[in-house]
Formats: C-alpha cells, structure tokens, sequence
C-alpha cells in the first residue's frame, strides 16, 4: 500500500470538478450520484462515476474529466475480470446483489432509496480500495472501467491454460475454472494454508460479533419505544399533578427525544458499523478466488509435470522394456512394431521436450504467482489492519457523542425537575 | 405469610350495623371505629395543641420550604375548624418527607436473614430506630426483628385504627414468580418496607399510634402476642365489612363535590402511575440486558482478536471499552433501580391507600344520610300519632284506652326522635371529623406525591446523567487509544516506503 492511499478518496460523495485541488496522487474518483435508466429491457439504476485526471497523475491516465454509468452487474464484472486478470490478487469486495443480511434484524432501512444510496456508499469504498492497490490501479481493464463507457469490448484474460481469451462476464471464469481445477489440490505453501484459514475464522467471528451486536441494537430499539411511552405516561400526570405540569412536560419532551436520539443512533451504526463490516468481509470472497488460483496454479504445474512424466515412462517402455513392468508399457509395446519403433520413439522424444518445457513454464508461473501472492497477503494484511482501525475507531466515536448527548440530556431533565417551584 | 383475616367478621358487623329504630343507640357504641376513635380522635382532636407548638418550632428551625408552608395554611384557613389545624403540624413534618430518614426519628432495615428451611422458612428483617424527638417511646435506640407479616399486620391495624388516613402502602405480596429468598427479591422488599415504616414515621398522627409504637419497640415473642389480643379486640369491627355494608347506599353524589373528584383523580392517578411503575422496570431491565449484550459483543471482539493477529490489539481495546462501559453501567443500574424503578412501585399502590380513606369517608357520610332519613321517618310517625284517635289500634281492641296509647306512643316515639336527632348530630360531628382528617390527609398526600415524585426522577436522572458521563469518558478513551494505533501504523508504512 503506498502512502497517502486513504486520502484519495472518502466515502462521502464530493463535488469532484468543482475545481478543488487534486490530491497529492493527481486523480479524484467519486460516485456522487445514482440515476434511473430506462430502455426496452425496463428501468434499472445505475450510479455515476465521476473522475478528474491532473497533469502528473500516477495513473498515467490522459488528465481530463470523465464520466461514466456503471451498473451494478459491471462492478460485479469487473471484480469478476479483476480475479481472472490478477489471480494472485485478493480483489476488493462489493456488496452482496441484495444487502439482506441475516443479521440485519432493524427497519431502518426499507425504501428503494435508501438501500440504493447505501449501496453507492459501499461501491465507492470499493473503488477507492482498488485505486488505493498498487497493481489493480494500474491494471488496463481496470482504467477502461472508469473512462470508456464500453469497458467489456476487447477485454482480454490470459487463462490458465497460458491462452489469452475474450472476458466476457463472470459465466466464463466459472467454466474456465471448472476446466483446470479438477485437478486442483490443497495450497501447497503454509503462509497461503494459514492465510486460507484466518478468512475462514476471520468471517465467522465478524458473524459472531454482528450477530451480538444487531441484539445490542434491537435491545435499543425496544428502550427507545419505553422511553416513548415514558415520555406520554409523564404528559399524562402533567394533567393530573397541575403543579407538576412545567418541569415535567419539559422531562417528557427531552425524554421522548432520547428516544429520537437512539433511533439515530443505530441508524448510523448501521450505516457506519455494520455496513462498512459486512462490506469489509466481502474480502473473505476474494480471499477463497485468491486461495482457489493458487490451487489452480499449483494444479497446472502438477498436471504439466505429470505429462511430461508419463511421455518419459512411454519412451523408457518401448526403448528399455526389461526395466518396466507397467499395464500400459505392456499394451504401448503390442501396439508397436519393431519397424515403427525407433519413429515412434523420435516423436515422442519431441513431445516430451514440448512437454518438459510447458512444465517447467507452469513451475515457473507457479513460483511467481507465490511471489506475488506472499507480497499481496502482506499488503491485504496492512489494509486490513488499517480500514478495521478506522472503522472501529468511527464507531468509539460515535458512542462517545451519544454519550455526551444523553448526558447533556438527563442533566437538563434533572435541572427542569428539581428546579424550584415557581 | 398470613394476612390478618378480615372476611370471618364481615357477618357479624352486617347483623349489627342494620340500621333499625331500638337499637340506634346500640348502632352507636357498636360502631367498627368506636373502641380505637376515641383513641384515634384524641389523636386528630387533641393532638393539634400541642402538635402545633412542636410545629412551629419545628417549622422555625428545620424548613426552607415557607412559600409551600403558607400556601397550605392559607388552604387551611379557607376552611376554618378545630381539628383542621392538624394540618399545619402535618405539612410540616411531610416536607421534609423521607429524604432518607427524618432528622430525629431515623429508621433502618438491615438486609434480612432467612431462617428455618422449607416450607416454614421465612425472612426476618432488623430494624433499627432511633428517636430525639419527644414521644411515646420508651428509649431512644431500639432495635428489633420482625417477619414481613408483621408490616402487613401493622398496615392493616393503622387502617383500622385510624380510618380515614392515608395509611402508606406496604410492597405486593410475593407473586410466586420469584425466588422469595433471592437477594435481588429480598433487596427490592426490604428497600420498600423501609419506605413504609419511613413515611408511617413521617406522619404526625400514624407515627403516635400504639401499634405502630409496639411495631418498633416490642420483642419478637411480646409483638406477636400484642397482634394477637388486638386481633380479637378488632374483629368485630373491620373496616372491610363497614365499607361493605355501604354498598350503593349513598345517596346522588354532587359531582363538584371534592371527595367524588378526588376518586376520580386517584383512578386516573392509578392509571397512569401504574404505567409508570411497569415502564420503569422495563427500561431498567432492558438497560441491564443492554449492558450484558455489550458483554457479549466484547467476548466477539475478543474472540476476533484471538483469532486474527491483524488486528488484535484493535479489537482488544474495543472490547475494554465496552466491559468498562457495562461494567460502570450496572453500578448505576443498580442505583436507579433502587432510587428510581422500586421507590416509583409505590405510586402505583397509593391511590388504593387514598381510596380507602375516601371510602371510609363515605361511610361516615353514608351513615348520617341514613340517620337522617330513620329520623325524618320516626318524625313522620310522630305527627301522625298526634292526628290519630288510636282506636283501631291492637290496644284500643283489648279494651285500653285509645286516649292513654296514643299518650305512650308519642312519648316513646318523641324519645325515639330525640335519641336519633342526637345520633344524628353525632354522625354529624363525625363525618365533618372525618372530612378534616381527610382533607388533611389529602392536602399533604398531594405534596408528598408531587415532591416524591419529582425525587425520583430527578435521582433517575442524575445518576443517568453520571452513568453516560462515564460512558463518553470510556468511548473517549478507546477512541484515543485507536487514533494513537492508526498514527503508529501509518508511521510505519510511510518508513517503510523511505
């Protein structure tokens, strides 16, 4: 991660061209916005990305202003393309196509708007953690996502199998996928073990934890409702108690906006809290692509070399039958004549040095991507490190001035109640 | 736990307390509050001489509250009469209503001990008085042990001996939905029958009666035989069974009249507070439930710190946070339940304590109603002996002569009338005593209430005040600390790229 990386862009939306100056890293990305499409297919919603590209940007991208509409299926391209592209990358999350949590037990949020405008808050998080990652910012496919409305045409992916193909959506990685990791074992490396099993607990204690916590809120909800109801019982007695009328209604009105003030409260811990975590462990995602790639890495290395081995054990049978004992030497050396033997045995000498090298090319990516991958864990491992902060550090925050609002609260309830009667 | 049984008696006063012409007189002596009244009514008669002088020193050197003082005695004087000036000495002692204790009759209740086990377990609370100030006491520190159905016996005794007050209310009954040893139910009944025995103690007339003083004073095995002998002193003549009898005897109530206001007022009043009192555990409990779910959102956080080196020293201070928060927040939870959510029960039971004064009240008005009309009935009959020749009369057919019955019938008729003229004039005097007493009662009943009530709430809302303080101060705390991680992070990664 390099420095500088969280102040390029915030959650909140900003004004982007209004001609402030960039910052230190020369580009502005934002989604300020959503809008409603309508064409043959029926309307659909999609969200505004807006960039601004200084002179020296780091990005090398032409300095400029640029705009695109991006539906959420293309965020969910791109990460799709981004795993495809980078495999040894832990590609940022986006929401879930439908923020229904289990967890997630509030009304708070039931309008079309509001569950859009989160979901706009939650993608810009996602762009700003690609564009703080010093590979995926560079990455063309990447780019063209922000500046050219048709990123998808011309896209291409180097797969698996060393083959350059067309990336045509999230279908084509699975089947790709499908292809290459029959063979596909355990990670091999003990750092990418580990990594593997600290996504795993990572997520279920998140789930824990929110879990806990959404009981925190409910309980909440329920004492916001009392203090409600509280606050009428008071009202009430003003009528019956006409001494009692002043320094109660005013306990009752500052009551009944305590109430208020929790419902806002959990409003923004969902928003600030619960949100930015359950976006956070969309990473867990990313972490089993990054974990499967490797595997699948390390199966094409395994595969190649077991190619190789088994044109090498053909050549042995037919050349030196005394020092094999195997079914298919056997049933190798019926099939062949004496005639054709020494042809047969040049042919797959030159096969196996095709092979030899395509084993030694899948060793060698193999190897790479282990390279890559150990760098990347130690970089997800410091962004981690660091959004959990602050997330956790917004949410102290957030408690502490509740606090001094209640407090501020109950003392001016405590000064109308034991004021002297007039 | 027996409660003192009232229902065997209901009979017996029903028999007597039928009004008939021969035994008015008897009706008279027979009445439930006859043999305790005149005890009783020394005390609301007689007491205000010299309560008055202890009131006006008392008044001098102990209260600040001469604004509220002078509005009460302004009350008093619009209804000027001889008992009424017990009110004064009354509004006195009730403003300096329980803050805790009163400054020269203290009393205390120790948590209680259980003894025997099983089924004959019971609880059995110390209490701790001490008096200065002059009165029927025989020492100054007394110390005894008494079971809850004592407070109940003595709630039930001042009721009878002194009808028509305002006699505070003791804490419910257990209801079986609790351990009856738990601490927590144990805590929550002591607190409440310390209130009691407080605000009995802060009243100038419960506080002098001889049950209550026996309550205080008496050993174990002494008390209960003084229950007993006063329990057969009383049991022909409960309250209960009287305000029975009444039934819908009174006549059309006049709705501007105080007391049918008032009942209405108290009906509201028990609406509304028992709302209160319901609203008010609920929030403590859901605040304690609060606080224990901020412990398990702390165990999560701890448990995510253990499983991830990451971010472990992140979640451990978060999890700090809330233990310190939870932990702070159930020392003053406790303080509002025991100043706020148990004391604010009462309110809840006192309109029941103010309706029987009010019914008792009734009574007194019910019985002269009826007097009234025996009498108009007896004088009725009178004038129409003197136009009648009796000659048709049982007498007159055994030969008598009709001139000499109609002579004895007036004469006993016109004693009969002027027997009930007196009992009518004493029902009278009594129903304007037992208007005083209320009204006394009800004065001082409406600013204990109001001033108690503003108490409560206001101890609510200082310790909330105090408990959020401490919460903000612990937030403030842990986001200091994660300010202080973030910059060390950041630090290092800057070093890292230099």
């Amino acid at each position: 991660m390099e420095g500088g990386g969280e102040d390029v862009v915030t959650a909140q939306p900003t004004a982007g061209t209004s001609g402030e100056p960039l910052p230190p890293e020369g580009f502005l990305v934002t989604i300020p916005k959503f809008q409603e499409k309508i064409d043959t297919s029926g309307s659909y919603m999609t969200y505004v990305i807006t960039s601004e590209f200084g002179p020296d940007n780091v990005l090398n991208i032409t300095s400029g202003e640029y705009a695109v509409h991006r539906r959420y299926n293309e965020f969910s391209h791109l990460v799709s393309y981004l795993r495809a592209a980078l495999p040894y990358v832990i590609v940022p999350p986006i929401p879930e196509k439908k923020l229904n949590f289990k967890w997630k037990q509030m009304a708070v949020d039931v309008t079309d708007e509001v569950f859009v405008g989160k979901r706009r808050i939650v993608l810009e998080d996602f762009l700003r953690r690609c564009l703080d990652h010093p590979l995926i910012r560079m990455d063309k496919g990447f780019q063209a996502f922000l500046l050219e409305q048709d990123w998808m045409e011309d896209l291409m992916v180097e797969g698996f199998d060393g083959e350059m193909h067309p990336f045509t959506g999230a279908e084509w990685l699975s089947s790709l996928r499908a292809m290459t990791a029959s063979r596909a074992t355990e990670p091999q490396l003990l750092e990418v073990k580990h990594f593997k099993a600290l996504g795993a607990s990572t997520s279920q204690h998140v789930g824990v934890l929110l879990n806990a916590h959404a009981g925190l809120a409910y309980k909440a909800q329920a004492l916001s409702a009392f203090f409600k109801d509280f606050a009428d019982v008071l009202t009430e007695l003003c009528e019956l108690m006409p001494k009692l009328a002043a320094p109660f209604k005013s306990a009752s009105a500052r009551i009944s906006r305590m109430g208020d003030a929790t419902v806002w409260r959990l409003q923004q811990e969902e928003r600030a809290f619960v949100d930015t975590l359950v976006a956070f462990m969309g990473y867990t995602d990313s972490i089993s692509a990054f974990v499967k790639n490797e595997e699948i890495a390390f199966a094409a290395k395994v595969r190649a070399r077991d190619a190789h081995a088994s044109k090498v054990a053909t050549i042995t049978a037919l050349e030196r039958p005394d020092e094999d004992k195997s079914l298919s030497g056997f049933f190798t050396r019926l099939a062949t004549t004496e005639a054709s033997k020494a042809s047969k045995i040049e042919a797959l000498k030159s096969e196996a040095e095709h092979l030899k090298l395509v084993a030694e090319t899948a060793e060698q990516q193999h190897k790479d991507f282990l390279q890559e991958a150990l760098k990347e864990m130690k970089r997800f491992s410091a962004t981690k490190r660091h959004e959990l902060l602050s997330i956790f550090k917004d949410y102290a925050r957030l408690q502490k001035e509740h606090a001094h609002h209640i407090a501020k609260m109950w003392t001016d309830i405590k000064q109308a109640v034991s004021a002297p009667q007039p | 736990m027996k409660e003192e049984d009232d229902e065997p008696d209901v009979e017996d006063v029903h028999d007597s307390d039928v009004p008939a012409v021969s035994s008015s007189s008897q009706m008279d002596s027979n009445e439930p509050e006859d043999p305790l009244a005149s005890s009783s009514q020394s005390a609301t008669l007689t007491a205000p001489v010299p309560d008055t002088s202890t009131a006006s020193t008392t008044t001098g050197t102990h209260h600040h509250h001469h604004q509220q003082q002078q509005q009460q005695g302004d009350d008093v004087g619009a209804a000027p009469s001889a008992s009424s000036s017990s009110a004064l000495p009354q509004s006195a002692t009730k403003l300096r209503f329980q803050e805790t204790n009163l400054e020269d009759f203290t009393i205390d209740i120790k948590f209680p001990l259980k003894h025997g086990e099983g089924r004959r377990a019971y609880a059995s609370y110390t209490i701790e008085t001490k008096v200065t100030r002059d009165g029927p006491f025989k020492a100054s520190e007394m110390s005894v042990q008494r079971r809850y159905s004592h407070f109940a016996w003595l709630r039930t005794q001042l009721a009878r001996c002194v009808p028509g007050r305002i006699v505070p209310p003791v804490p419910p009954k257990h209801d079986l939905t609790m351990n009856k040893f738990s601490e927590q139910f144990l805590e929550t009944r002591r607190a409440g029958l310390e209130r009691f025995l407080r605000r009995v103690a802060a009243h100038s007339v419960l506080s002098h009666n001889p049950a209550f003083v026996a309550f205080l004073e008496l050993k174990t095995h002494e008390f209960e035989t003084y229950m007993k002998d006063h329990a057969s002193e009383y049991s022909r003549d409960s309250l209960a069974s009287s305000i029975q009898s009444l039934g819908t005897s009174l006549a059309e109530r006049d709705p501007t009249s105080r007391y049918v206001r008032e009942r209405e007022l108290q009906q509201q009043t028990e609406k509304a507070t028992r709302r209160m009192a319901e609203l008010s555990t609920k929030i403590v409990a859901a605040h304690r439930d609060e606080s224990s779910l901020q412990q398990e959102v702390a165990v999560a956080f701890r448990a995510l710190a253990e499983s991830d080196t990451d971010i472990s020293v992140s979640c451990e201070t978060i999890a700090d946070g809330l233990e310190k928060v939870s932990a702070e927040s159930e020392e003053h939870l406790r303080a509002v339940d025991r100043d706020f959510a148990q004391p604010v029960q009462d309110f809840a039971l006192y309109p029941h304590a103010v309706m029987d004064a009010l019914h008792w009240r009734d009574v007194q008005e019910a019985r002269r109603q009826r007097l009234e009309t025996t009498l108009a009935n007896k004088e009725d009959e009178l004038s129409k002996l003197q136009t009648s020749d009796q000659k048709t009369s049982l007498g007159a057919i055994f030969g008598k002569d009709p001139e000499a019955i109609k002579r004895e019938k007036i004469e006993k008729t016109t004693q009969q009338v002027q027997e009930l003229t007196e009992a009518v004039d004493s029902a009278c005097d009594k129903e304007a005593v037992a208007n005083e007493t209320l009204n006394s009662d009800l004065d001082r009943h409406h600013e204990v209430q109001e001033h108690e009530l503003r108490r409560v709430i206001a101890a609510w809302a200082e310790h909330e005040a105090e408990r959020y303080t401490q919460i903000e101060d612990a937030w403030a705390g842990v986001e200091a600390s994660l300010t202080q991680q973030i910059e060390l992070q950041e630090r290092k990664l800057n070093a890292k790229e230099v």
